[in-house]
């Protein structure tokens, strides 16, 4: 079993379909400290108890009172969903029965299957009722069941989640929040690339302006490249997908043809709504092998990837590293760690406090 | 105590989607801790309590068996002494009875040979009883109630006619017999009928002795025949 030495030890981790980010902090809490970080492959072979060893070798664990390490994970549950929504007319969201009648008619959400939030589109706040009037929302969730499948996943690695949040929304706030860090005012196009589906928003100001998904996930482009070769079985394709090899890299854009198509139409018809040019590309989830899903849509849509220095935003946001741990080379797909550990609050609100 | 602190840091975007109702109790002292040592406190306060009831228990009940014992080892002595009391109660009454005899003012020998003097010719006895009983002044009034003794004679017998009784009682008014310093004398003659088969009557004399009035019951004394 892994235990926390000392009360004060903590642990984020972010579980995704593709790794395992875990990083063990002096606290939960900024200001606090990370004192050691560590990745774990999900994309081959593994097993529940090499996970654990992995989690147990991660920081000063031991025996104790209990059979879990408390954490904060980010998650990425099937059927995860984030839409944005604008109230017509504005006060339309400040009676709950139209906007649980909105989560039916308008989403196919049932509100009494599903863990819904919502958040205010500016400052990713939660959204109350009796506050004032705004006309742009935040809808995000996932199905209980499972919701329930992950949670029951993160108590087997032996994890007790104190929070348990969706990577992608904790990932949005830490994108606004490092936009604002880097003076970045243009609009940024943040792409998500699952399994299933890819999920686009594009973000100015750290405020989010539209959010669309695209079902064409890895599974598409694993498909289109069985097919493109000839393969017989997907397992094939997947090992292909990850590998560097040769033939495969003039395949790319093909691959990616279809996704940049519909990119270019979102971006376009965002362009002309609002007159602004987006000059950044982050792409999130992604390890670091299928770097080339990012480069490939960056050459093709000519946006500038997000270069992120990923230390002296978390100095900013009070968290510090701990002699050893290294950042500056760690790929995008990190914010999702990071961000779990953010506090995105205004910073005169924090002030205040 | 809980691991989980109230989290103090804002929630922008930071929504917790935690299925509370189904992670277990990770608290450092468990709940199911909690009440199981105050039931195991409980099992262990009854369980002493119990255990010192039953060493109470056991304790009267050894008790109880030197009790026993001891009177079963006292009990054929007990017995021995128990046959002497009665033996003894029953001797003292005998000895009441002589010292009665010898220390009473009138000798029963000496009373009857006195009656037999005096019984006229013609009367016959059949028994003379004497018996004593205990009366009281002023029963109702506890407070000056006073208790004292009275004395009866009877002599019953057979005659062939009442003028021989009647010459009896004048006899023994006359005699000395029944003067008793103190005591107050009253004869009656009694008759019992005619039997008519053999003419005889049958009556007799009932003598009546009681303290005289004025005296207290301590100087009335007791009249011993």
């Amino acid at each position: 079993m892994l235990k926390l030495k000392t009360h004060n030890k903590s642990l984020f981790v972010d579980l995704s379909e593709y790794s395992i980010l875990a990083a063990r902090t002096s606290g939960y809490y900024p200001p606090f400290k990370i004192e050691e970080i560590a990745e774990f492959s999900l994309w081959g072979e593994h097993t529940v108890a090499g996970i654990r060893a992995f989690l147990g070798s991660l920081g000063e664990f031991r025996e104790e009172v209990t059979d879990f390490v408390i954490s904060r994970c980010g998650v990425h549950p099937e059927g995860q969903f984030i839409h944005f929504f604008e109230a017509e007319p504005v006060g339309k969201l400040k009676d709950p029965t139209d906007l649980n009648e909105i989560l039916k008619t308008e989403f196919s959400l049932d509100p009494e299957e599903n863990e819904i939030a919502f958040l205010n589109v500016d400052d990713g706040s939660h959204f109350d009722l009796k506050g004032p009037e705004l006309k742009k929302r935040f809808i995000c969730g996932a199905p209980t069941k499972e919701l329930q499948v992950v949670q029951d996943r993160l108590l087997e690695y032996g994890l007790c989640p104190e929070r348990m949040e969706l990577s992608s929304v904790a990932t949005i706030g830490g994108i606004a929040d490092y936009a604002s860090y880097d003076s970045i005012n243009s609009p940024i196009l943040c792409v998500e690339l699952n399994s299933g589906s890819i999920r686009v928003v594009i973000q100015r100001k750290g405020k989010v302006e539209q959010i669309h998904s695209i079902s064409f996930g890895l599974n598409k482009i694993e498909s289109l490249l069985q097919s493109e070769l000839g393969l017989s079985d997907e397992e094939s394709g997947r090992k292909l997908l990850f590998s560097n090899d040769l033939d495969f890299i003039e395949m790319r854009p093909k691959l990616l043809k279809h996704l940049i198509n519909v990119l270019k139409t979102f971006i376009g018809n965002y362009e002309i709504q609002t007159g602004l040019a987006i000059h950044h590309l982050f792409v999130g989830a992604l390890p670091e092998k299928l770097n080339w899903v990012s480069q490939a849509i960056s050459s093709s849509l000519e946006i500038q990837r997000m270069q992120l220095c990923f230390e002296p935003w978390l100095e900013n946001l009070n968290i510090k590293l701990a002699d050893g741990v290294e950042v500056s080379n760690l790929g995008n797909h990190w914010m999702a760690l990071f961000s779990l550990m953010g506090d995105f609050s205004p910073k005169e609100e924090v002030a205040s406090e | 105590m809980s691991r989980f602190k109230k989290s103090v840091q804002p929630h922008h975007w930071h929504p917790n989607f935690r299925i509370s109702s189904t992670l277990p109790d990770v608290k450092i002292v468990r709940s199911s801790f909690v009440i199981n040592g105050i039931c195991s406190l409980f099992l262990g306060f009854v369980v002493v309590s119990m255990l010192w009831q039953e060493y109470n228990l056991s304790s009267i009940r050894s008790h109880v068996d030197r009790l026993e014992n001891r009177i079963r080892e006292t009990e054929a002595n007990n017995n021995l002494l128990l046959r002497q009391t009665d033996r003894f109660r029953e001797l003292s009454r005998h000895i009441i009875d002589v010292e009665r005899f010898y220390f009473a003012p009138f000798k029963p020998y000496h009373f009857i040979s006195e009656l037999v003097r005096l019984k006229p010719p013609g009367l016959a006895f059949d028994s003379i009883e004497y018996s004593e009983k205990v009366n009281e002044e002023n029963p109702v009034n506890e407070e000056n109630a006073k208790s004292f003794m009275n004395y009866t004679i009877r002599i019953s017998g057979r005659m062939h006619d009442l003028d021989t009784l009647s010459e009896f009682k004048r006899k023994l008014k006359k005699s000395n017999l029944l003067k008793v310093s103190g005591y107050e004398i009253k004869i009656h003659d009694f008759d019992e009928g005619r039997n008519l088969t053999t003419s005889v009557f049958s009556g007799g004399i009932n003598i009546e002795i009681t303290p005289e009035k004025g005296k207290s019951a301590g100087q009335k004394g007791r009249l011993e025949l």
